[in-house]
């Protein structure tokens, strides 16, 4: 009798152990919870993540504007992009990046226009 | 009898020891691989690669917009913003000297330290966007538009009427912003609008 006992615990022990180790991982809903109040308050990952990729589109955008500016005629994209470039630049400053890097993005449209 | 009874007990125990040793590596296998696939995805642990040339020009530009936000409102910034932002114009001729002396990451961390320094500086100093603060703005740009459009109408350079356009559009849109309640917008496009006409006067005084 007491080997039975053993061995169904022995049976029962393995499959709770086979059972948590097949099921979902908990990352990932705790990854999905931490979308959601991402948008309140992002984390820090997130926000250096977001301070790179402004950087790194800043840097591109001025190189590409580069020849532009230094055109004999003044042109009209660059102008524009420039002007937008400064709205995300104060929006970067004052700590609201994920603004800037919207107006990043209307920055490089600006740009591609008319190419 | 006494030999089967022991062989059977033996044949248990040794079926009880696989199937936990075999539980205890699936588990540990899965863990070890979730914890694989959350190191591949996390963001923010790759640094973004910056040429260290570009990364100078955009450090220098944003010294140009922090002193630009500062001083805008001609009223005295707020007390340790003047240190600060010179500390931050420092740190990036510092990281010039870094580059031209041939140690691009050393020039890449002071640039990473210039760029806080600099939205301390601005935050520190700028006033809290509020209703008034951009209505105050857009009053002024108003009368900004005003000269722009004057000397628009004579001024012969290409695309001048585009950009009075697109600065008609910036402002336009900024009213919107501050009537949905949307300051930070409201005050971004403000700032475009500004820059759009300062460069059709600039463009046509030339």
């Amino acid at each position: 009798m007491r080997e039975v006992i053993t061995q169904c615990a022995a049976w029962l022990a393995a499959l709770l152990l086979l059972s948590c180790a097949s099921s979902k991982p908990a990352s990932d809903t705790s990854a999905r919870e931490s979308d959601r109040s991402a948008r309140t308050a992002p984390a820090p990952e997130l926000v250096s993540s977001a301070d790179a990729r402004f950087i790194a589109r800043h840097a591109a955008i001025l190189e590409a504007l580069s020849p532009l500016d230094s055109a004999a005629v003044t042109d009209p994209r660059a102008v524009d992009a420039r002007s937008i470039m400064a709205g995300a630049e104060e929006m970067y400053l004052r700590g609201r990046t994920e603004i800037a890097l919207e107006l990043l993005g209307e920055a490089e449209a600006a740009l591609k226009r008319g190419d | 009898m006494k030999d089967t009874k022991i062989i059977s007990i033996l044949r248990s125990r040794v079926v009880t020891a696989v199937m936990i040793v075999a539980a205890v590596a699936v588990v540990g296998v899965r863990l070890s691989a979730s914890g694989d696939h959350r190191h591949d995805t996390r963001p923010g642990t790759r640094a973004a690669s910056l040429d260290p040339l570009q990364g100078l020009k955009e450090a220098w530009q944003l010294v140009e917009r922090a002193r630009l936000v500062i001083y805008e409102s001609g009223e005295r910034p707020a007390p340790g913003t003047i240190p600060t932002f010179n500390h931050a114009r420092e740190t990036v001729s510092r990281a010039e000297a870094e580059l031209a002396a041939g140690r691009p990451p050393e020039a890449l961390d002071l640039m990473a330290r210039a760029r806080e320094m600099l939205k301390l500086a601005v935050q520190v100093a700028s006033s809290e966007i509020t209703n008034d603060f951009i209505e105050k703005r857009l009053s002024g740009i108003d009368e900004l538009r005003l000269e722009a459009q004057n000397l628009a109408s004579v001024c012969p350079a290409p695309g001048v009427r585009e950009l009075m356009g697109r600065g008609d559009e910036r402002l336009q849109l900024a009213r919107q912003d501050t009537k949905a309640g949307r300051l930070d917008y409201a005050e971004a496009e403000a700032t475009i609008a500004r820059e759009l006409y300062e460069r059709v006067i600039e463009i046509c005084a030339r």
